[in-house]
């Protein structure tokens, strides 16, 4: 781990200068004296590479999606100007650093693998002048019978994801990063999420949604699937390395679902509660054998079985790293809960699309969820060291 | 285990520049430098993390991280740079129990081997007489004077800040301005 010269030499500054370098000196020598975090704080994900951070990277316990509009003064001259100024909070923050003209240091000393992740939404190449830059699948997703949307949880021009194993860091960067957009931006919706805390269960295990199911078993795991799936090839040519991202809210009713034995939720599912192995197989990542019938020559998975919904309905394997949402309880006393469900994909269209819309025309799982929110952002490749995000598209 | 890293302070491409004034170069480097070699002068200090208040009116305060590198105390004499026409170095002093901003007398010091940190409520360079606005994201030039005879360059990129906003309150009106959220 590093610390920065700073935090050792303060002791020194201070002993040496303090008569001669006046009032700022010292305090700045009084704010720079917290111990380091312990090692899990201390942990990094790295900023700069070939792609962002926070979408290969193992999903971690935290996450705070926040959508911006950009405001009558973007153009393509201040947009750059933000993701430049933006790139260089997220390259300190992430590994630990304050931003710049950050005084509130210690909040950024415990990153506990931050990782900050921008998008830029359909109508963000009309802002910029570059409408024909737009990878062709960044558009808002056609509407499905089983939506019912709202405004509040849905578009916007620009995206950060922040994700991280501590909310505090999580929180500090997410505020930081506002008050840099400010000049240009406001929030159009800001969703949190939450998966199991560090440590409470094995490194890798695939997590589980408020329905109690384990979700996402069939995600990419090696480099070459997510090449293959999740990384644009260059289509446009600037979004090489690059990924879409669409982000939908999905409504739990969790009070009916209660009401549903466990039997029934299983086969809602396709997939035993237990370890989410497919009911026909043995272990979470047996493929199901969706030709199995039982002794009265009934599928042992059911025709309307979320998971042979999803495997019959084409399209391609893409990554899922969703978040679950709990906000208590309605103002009718009914859950509000649910899942912050976000599709990574090369091409969403050919990939995602075709299993989306095979789920709305028939899924057992649609009686107890509705998406209320939907959008879709393209994420820039990433950014070298010395450059910023977004920067082969905005210069 | 710890490493001293620096690099990870300077993301934004920090152009620091050392610029010599010939004659004072040659009678402050030592014997070495009388052979004419033209090998590169190491830089006395370096600056990093600097930035510039975003400001529409006549004055802000320009902020960064300066280390002295060499064994010696050097003084920032003067200041100058590229948004504004006068440019003074400044201090928060308690006179007669109030905070108040002021020249600092006699310059800036930078103690041998050691980092002062210019921030808001501290030391700073202040810019007077801007010749226009600095927005979020634009880069400055600055440009400190030295004791030793060196002028360092810099670039200083514009933040919203709500902190340190000595053009209004750098008198006996410390309060915040209602720009808090």
């Amino acid at each position: 781990m590093t610390i920065s010269r700073r935090q050792l030499l303060g002791g020194a500054a201070l002993g040496l200068g303090g008569a001669a370098v006046g009032v700022g000196a010292t305090s700045a020598v009084a704010a720079s004296t917290a111990a380091p975090a312990p090692a899990q704080g201390r942990e990094t994900e790295p900023f700069f590479g070939r792609h962002q951070s926070g979408i290969q990277t193992p999903a971690q316990a935290y996450a705070a999606f926040a959508a911006y509009d950009l405001g009558s003064d973007a153009t393509r001259e201040t947009v750059g100007r933000l993701m430049r100024l933006l790139s260089d909070d997220a390259a300190r923050l992430t590994q630990g650093e304050p931003a710049l003209a950050d005084l509130d240091h210690e909040l950024s000393m415990s990153p506990a693998r931050l990782t900050i992740t921008f998008g830029f939404g359909p109508n963000f190449f009309n802002i910029i002048g570059r409408p024909d830059q737009r990878p062709a699948s960044c558009a808002p997703l056609p509407a499905f019978r089983i939506d019912a949307l709202q405004q509040e949880w849905s578009g916007g021009d620009l995206l950060i994801q922040v994700c991280g194993d501590d909310p505090m860091s999580v929180s500090h960067a997410r505020r930081m990063l506002w008050k840099d957009s400010r000049f240009l931006a406001t929030q159009r919706w800001l969703q949190k999420g939450f998966l199991d805390a560090r440590g409470s269960q094995d490194t890798g295990a695939t997590p589980r949604n408020l329905m109690g199911q384990v979700d996402g078993t069939v995600n990419p795991k090696t480099m070459e699937q997510f090449d293959s799936r999740v990384w644009s090839d260059g289509s446009p040519q600037w979004f090489d390395g690059g990924t879409m991202l669409a982000v939908r809210r999905i409504a739990m009713n969790l009070d009916t679902w209660d009401a549903v034995s466990r039997a029934d939720r299983e086969n809602t599912i396709g997939r035993r509660l237990s370890d989410g192995a497919p009911l026909t197989g043995s272990t979470e990542f047996d493929a199901p054998d969706l030709a199995k019938v039982d002794a009265r020559g009934v599928p042992v998975i059911s025709d309307f079985a979320h998971i042979r919904r999803a495997h019959t309905g084409g399209g391609a394997p893409f990554l899922r790293r969703g978040y679950n949402y709990d906000q208590g309880v309605t103002a009718k006393g009914t859950s509000d809960a649910g899942h912050i469900f976000t599709a990574y994909a090369a091409d969403l269209t050919k990939q995602f699309l075709p299993v989306q819309q095979t789920l709305a025309d028939q899924d057992l799982l649609n009686i107890w969820t509705t998406p209320i929110g939907s959008a879709v952002f393209a994420l820039p490749p990433g950014a070298s060291e010395g450059g910023w995000v977004g920067q082969g598209l905005l210069e | 285990m710890f490493t001293f890293q620096r690099v990870t302070r300077a993301r934004l491409p920090v152009l620091a520049a050392v610029v010599f004034s010939a004659a004072i170069a040659l009678s402050g480097c030592g014997s070495d430098s009388e052979s004419g070699s033209d090998s590169a002068e190491s830089a006395a200090v370096e600056v990093t993390d600097a930035w510039v208040r975003t400001s529409d009116g006549p004055m802000t305060a320009i902020y960064a991280v300066i280390d002295n590198t060499t064994d010696a105390d050097i003084t920032i004499d003067s200041a100058a740079n590229t948004a504004s026409s006068i440019t003074e170095l400044h201090e928060m002093a308690m006179i007669d129990g109030e905070m108040v901003m002021q020249e600092k007398a006699g310059g800036v010091v930078l103690p041998a081997n050691s980092e002062v940190v210019l921030q808001p409520g501290g030391d700073h360079i202040m810019a007077m007489g801007m010749t226009g606005p600095v927005q979020v994201g634009d880069e400055i030039e600055v440009t400190l004077t030295l004791s030793n005879g060196q002028t360092v360059s810099f670039m200083a990129v514009g933040k919203e800040s709500a902190a340190g906003d000595e053009e209004y309150h750098g008198g006996d009106d410390m309060e915040m301005n209602g720009d808090m959220e």
